[in-house]
């Protein structure tokens, strides 16, 4: 445990040091402060234009950012082969590659808090000077947006863990472009089960199902429409939603340490 | 036990793991989907590879992008380039599926001006039918205000004379928060028919709503008399 802490601070520090990430958030951020601008196109829908962009632009900005580095980690270590000097301590592969992993996570949780951030104090400039009825509204909507962000975190958890997993044997182009198409399939993958319902040969129709049921089920975590129009989202559809990214992120994370359990390096 | 033996067994073992994981997460997919649907987060059946590709590109900023078309839209309208207008206005529903004003814009755009304006006849059956399917279209994202039924029931309605299909269409606005006048709409589509005791029968579910609008009691009163009067001089079958 010690050593995969250690392993994901030192990455952790190596990812902060990125110049992409840095320009990636800097781009984010700018983007979501000037959302506020660009409510002079519909006045009256000024919470709707902030919530729908700046959701929009933290999930897609956190994706990229989330494949960059996930994608890239191991094959880079094995370029400069440092893996090799690390993996001649008493460190384990299973503790190394987890740390990694962590390590990324902390990176894009730090990267999403500062966007979510922004996107707060956005909502509190707009309701923070008005009476206790706009601070009920206020509060429903920092609530509501407070689960959205969660759902993009556990979206991102599991990308990254796909990105990361595949970069055990792949190169760092191909396990970000893999990344990316991940996040594209996955957000259509529902999409599969309509087709095989009108599917009428039956081998093809068990292929897509169980295709359908191996993809990961983007779509999942995307409340933002919900949220955007002032729906109220169950705490309960987020703890199924959330479980779902959890264990789709363990099945990742197993495969991915038993290839790299098995990489020569 | 040899050490490479334990090591294939740990491995087996997590293979076995994340088959078992991977497979668990069958009912709890299915599960999801069924609360999707529960609590209308579900996006339509409606195959939209082009609206996914669309705010893929631009990212998160389809909103900015809307508005700006929105108001590029606009200036067409003014410019009475009607025509033009249908690209932008298809454009806009991709990138905001949920923006219910461009559905109905676009709806009541095709079915009521180019249906007009189109000079020969089939022409003019085409926008009709493109409005009410532009409508439909519309009503599978937003099936949980009462916009848009309301207005796929004012063109059967008004444009086609097709009362059945539009009291189905009004039923369904009512059953969300909605204008007053749609609860007269439905007694005016049952004396349209000429179903008399329907007729009836709705004025006095008007009367018994919205106790407080003046106006709508006025009215509703007046209607009622009528078709008692009526009743009383025809006397149904």
């Amino acid at each position: 445990m010690k050593n995969l802490i250690y392993i994901a601070g030192i990455t952790f520090k190596e990812i902060m040091r990125n110049r992409l990430l840095n320009v990636l958030l800097l781009f984010a951020i700018i983007s979501i402060a000037s959302t506020r601008f660009f409510t002079i196109f519909a006045p009256s829908e000024e919470m709707k234009i902030i919530q729908d962009t700046a959701l929009g632009m933290i999930r897609f900005i956190g994706m990229l950012i989330t494949v960059f580095i996930c994608g890239s980690l191991l094959p880079r270590e094995a370029e400069r082969r440092t893996t090799v000097t690390v993996l001649s301590k008493p460190v384990r592969r299973t503790q190394f590659f987890l740390g990694k992993f962590a390590g990324s996570l902390y990176a894009i949780f730090l990267s999403l808090g500062l966007m979510a951030l922004i996107l707060y104090i956005l909502v509190f400039f707009k309701y923070g000077h008005l009476d206790t009825a706009d601070s009920a509204e206020a509060f429903f909507i920092a609530a509501n947006l407070a689960k959205a962000l969660f759902m993009i975190v556990m979206e991102l958890v599991v990308i990254g863990s796909i990105a990361i997993a595949v970069s055990t044997f792949t190169s760092e182009i191909f396990s970000v472009t893999f990344g990316i198409l991940v996040f594209i399939i996955g957000h259509l993958a529902n999409y599969l089960q309509h087709i095989s319902d009108r599917m009428e040969l039956l081998p093809l129709k068990v292929v897509t199902l169980l295709v359908y049921y191996i993809l990961p089920h983007l779509e999942n975590f995307n409340v933002q429409n919900a949220i955007v129009l002032g729906q109220e989202v169950s705490l309960f559809y987020i703890f199924k939603a959330a479980s779902y990214g959890l264990l789709y992120t363990a099945v990742m994370l197993i495969l991915g340490s038993l290839l790299f359990s098995e990489k020569e390096f | 036990m040899d050490l490479s033996v334990s090591l294939r067994i740990r491995r087996y073992l997590l293979i076995g793991a994340a088959f078992f994981i991977l497979i668990s997460l069958a009912p709890l997919q299915q599960s999801i989907n069924y609360s999707r649907v529960t609590e209308d987060l579900a996006e339509s059946l409606v195959i939209r590879p082009g609206e996914f590709a669309t705010n893929f590109v631009i990212g998160g900023s389809s909103a900015i992008a809307v508005d700006i078309l929105w108001l590029e839209m606009d200036e067409m309208w003014h410019c009475g380039k009607w025509f033009e207008m249908l690209p932008i206005l298809r454009a806009v529903t991709w990138m905001q599926p949920h923006f219910v004003e461009a559905w109905e814009l676009g709806g009541w755009h095709l079915a009521y001006n180019l249906h007009a304006y189109a000079k020969e006849m089939p022409d003019r059956e085409k926008y009709l039918e493109e409005g009410i399917g532009f409508l439909k279209e519309g009503l599978s994202r937003n099936r949980s205000v009462y916009d848009l039924w309301f207005n796929l029931g004012w063109v059967y309605y008004n444009k086609l004379g097709d009362y059945d299909t539009a009291i189905r269409y009004f039923k369904s606005a009512v059953r969300y928060e909605h204008p007053v006048y749609i609860d007269r709409l439905l007694a005016h589509c049952y004396r349209k028919k000429g179903n008399l005791e329907q007729e009836i029968s709705e004025w006095e579910r008007c009367l018994r709503l919205h106790p407080g609008n003046e106006y709508h009691i006025k009215i509703v009163k007046k209607h009622l008399e009528r078709a008692k009067k009526k009743l009383k001089e025809e006397p149904l079958p």
